[in-house]
């Protein structure tokens, strides 16, 4: 009997349009738990070297956590993995929300897709069976129409739907899935890969509860938490103000970034901030499956100018700055609608904004002119060009086009050392936190696997102290003593590589980073308390952060079979000049020196090689990962 | 001199006053730190302090007349 998994992964070949089903041990799941885990044992096993990430030979997984689908508490994650065509190199993206859950009741632990159908189409997956279906008359169709398009076709209210929009289908490559239109798996450009395959959606229902072993003990922490969350500071401000509480914080602390980062402070930050998207545009607080904190914000607009609809959600912090002050706009009414549109068409707020910002930059330079912006005046701060540079992106038209591409390809269209203003790494622009006011967060941008992303660890702020929250939650595995959030020493690289450990066994659990510690409420002895009743196995930290450990070293060796070096492991430019505007103005950025020293020593505290950027043999064998040697 | 203190958003649900602003005596060899102590803030809620518009360590002296603004731990969007 399993428990918390279902022992089925489903297999579908979109060329042939063949579907099996494959059911690994035990051992398997022990091994590679969920998420990104099993993804990535799926990936490594089907592709080849170097292959065109927009081709069917790009294997596509979606894998919801270990937990995900039982009532432990905010476990409703799915990861999506393919080759990225953003960075070459893994696309990995998390999304909460209600699909991933369902399909773990529909008795599936992951869905494999690999091949190219000949024609748009959707998969449609009910109780253990599933079933390839014409999309033809989607195809073009915005996300909310699609979604309400197939709930009626199927006859059920409560299919959850997975599935691109129309730039997903255009091959934009920051096209990103959403699910119930409001919960995303964002980075890396993964829904160009669904509409390479002319996959437009994954449908599913599943009726049967995921087996649990003890179920007492879930509902228990389930209580323990729906108890804590108004109480404890941090879920109790997730709940209040969600992320967009951000903008203000961090424009106080000198480091949001404006006008494509050329400053830290924004002059009209508190108009785009939490109190001003509460008091005018927030109707309610959202959730994900089973989760009490409710950080989601939905909100409305119903004015004669701009109409947003609820259904899509409500802006997240990354999509205020990537949107708002990074481009100069301090109009919040208008980055909801910017950020409706994106949920619409189906793109990544962060690689949206954060192309349109270089543009801006660009424009301002003279690198580009009107007779390139398709007359369009890109001023930083430019309202009227906001939602036209949006439909042009989505629908590859002039500019668009160039932009659909990201911003590292549009730098090579517009030439002249136009590449000084990028912000991104291995192609991923990065998101909306400043490495120069946290380090560890600058080693995150450079090392993680999927390029500029900021869950690869934990953050620096919550463990600079002994009061700090997560120093106090996390010495049980080691992270016990405060570290300084600029210092670039060995401690900070070992904070670092335990939490992006810690962080992948959240990912392969199906956990939200924030439900758990650091930066929420559920502390890891309940988390560990979790796994054993869903499970049934008696286990401790150390096999789940091996697990962890055994995930990074599977997405380093997937890198480097994609033709990725250790000199990709690096940062732009501009986080080792110093800050500009507000309270941190003229501080100096990061040492560059000692910040590469201090990826070299990741690497070697990891047991990677620094000359082939691959996981050593020794490491392989020791997280049982010997299949992967190559003789 | 009165010192002032401004809790900024999701921290104003710990002062005593509804409109997120306290006022009080200034006491000998207050610093950052045990203000937050008084203020029953010392419970990792606090991200950045700033003194007078400028950021503050937490082991700051605070002067008569000092405005200081408290503003809630951020990370991770
Ligand atoms: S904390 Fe927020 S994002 Fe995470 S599961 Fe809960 S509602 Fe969803």
């Amino acid at each position: 009997m399993a428990y918390g998994f279902t022992g089925k992964i489903l297999l579908v070949d979109l060329t042939k349009s063949e579907i099996l089903v494959e059911m690994p041990s035990e051992e398997f799941y022990r091994q590679y738990l969920g998420g990104p885990g099993i993804g990535l044992y799926y990936l490594l096993k089907n592709n080849k070297r170097y292959i065109d990430p927009l081709g069917p030979e790009n294997t596509l997984v979606f894998a919801p956590g270990l937990l995900t689908g039982t009532s432990a508490p905010s476990a409703p994650r799915y990861t999506v993995l393919a080759k990225s065509p953003l960075t070459g190199a893994l696309g990995k993206s998390e999304a909460g929300g209600w699909w991933g859950p369902e399909l773990k009741r529909a008795g599936f632990d992951a869905v494999v897709v690999r091949g190219r159908a000949p024609r748009p189409v959707y998969l449609w997956i009910k109780d253990g069976e599933a079933e390839i279906r014409d999309a033809s008359h989607f195809w073009g169709l915005q996300t909310g129409e699609v979604q309400e398009g197939i709930r009626r076709e199927l006859g059920d209210e409560r299919v959850q739907v997975a599935q691109i929009g129309p730039a997903g289908e255009k091959l934009v490559r920051f096209a990103n899935i959403c699910n119930n239109l409001a919960h995303f798996n964002g980075r890396n450009g993964l829904g160009a890969v669904m509409g390479s395959k002319n996959l437009r959606a994954i449908a599913v229902r599943g009726t049967k509860a995921v087996e649990v072993k003890d179920r007492s003990v879930v509902k228990e922490v389930l209580r323990w938490v729906t108890e804590q969350v108004n109480i404890h500071p941090l879920s109790a401000a997730l709940y209040e103000h969600g992320t967009p509480i951000g903008i203000t914080s961090n424009n106080a602390g000198g480091c949001l970034p404006t006008n494509n980062w050329d400053y830290g402070y924004f002059a009209r930050a508190e108009d785009i901030g939490s109190e001003e998207l509460i008091k005018n545009y927030l109707i309610r607080r959202g959730n994900c499956f089973a989760c009490p904190i409710r950080c989601k914000r939905v909100v409305e607009v119903k004015d004669k100018d701009i109409t947003v609809d609820s259904k899509y959600g409500g802006p997240e912090y990354e999509a205020l700055a990537a949107l708002g002050s990074n481009c100069g706009i301090s109009n919040l009414k208008l980055i909801i609608k910017a950020n409706e549109l994106c949920n619409r068409y189906g793109l990544d707020t962060i690689s949206l904004g954060m192309t349109i910002s270089f543009a801006m930059k660009c424009y301002e330079e003279g690198i580009i002119d009107k007779t390139q912006t398709d007359g369009l005046d890109l001023r930083f701060g430019n309202e009227e060009v906001l939602l036209p540079l949006i439909e042009k992106i989505a629908n590859r038209e002039g500019l668009g086009n160039v932009l659909a591409d990201g911003s590292r390809a549009a730098a090579a269209r517009f030439g002249k050392r136009s590449e000084k203003y990028l912000l991104e790494v291995k192609g991923q622009e990065v998101p909306m936190h400043d490495p120069r006011v946290k380090s560890g967060l600058g080693l995150q941008f450079a090392l993680a696997v999927n390029g500029a992303d900021h869950w690869f660890a934990q953050h620096d702020p919550f463990f600079t102290s002994r009061e700090s929250l997560g120093v106090q939650a996390a010495s049980t595995i080691g992270l016990g003593e405060p570290v300084d959030a600029n210092d670039l020493s060995f401690k900070k690289v070992r904070h670092v590589l335990y939490t992006s450990y810690l962080n992948g066994v959240y990912d392969m659990l199906g956990v939200c980073v924030f439900g758990y510690v650091a930066r929420s409420l559920t502390p890891l002895d309940k988390l560990l308390n979790l796994v054993e009743a869903v499970t049934g196995w008696k286990t401790s930290w150390w096999e789940l952060l091996k697990a962890g450990e055994r995930f990074l070293a599977m997405a380093k060796e997937y890198n480097v079979r994609q033709g990725l070096t250790f000199s990709e492991d690096r940062l732009p430019e501009k986080f080792f000049t110093p800050l500009k505007g507000g309270s941190r103005d003229g501080e100096p950025g990061l040492d560059r020196d000692k910040f590469y020293e201090a990826v070299r020593l990741f690497y070697e505290m990891a047991g990677w090689e620094v000359d082939t950027g691959r996981p050593a043999k020794a490491k392989l064998y020791e997280l049982g990962l010997d299949w992967l040697i190559e003789i | 001199m009165l010192i002032t203190v401004k809790f900024h958003t999701a921290l104003k649900r710990y002062c005593p006053q509804n409109d997120g602003m306290l006022q009080f005596q200034y006491i000998e060899g207050l610093t950052v730190k045990k203000l937050l102590e008084q203020l029953n803030l010392n419970n990792g809620a606090v991200g950045l302090v700033l003194v007078n518009g400028k950021i503050a360590s937490r082991e700051i002296q605070l002067m008569r007349g000092d405005y200081v603004e408290i503003f809630p731990i951020f990370g991770g969007g």
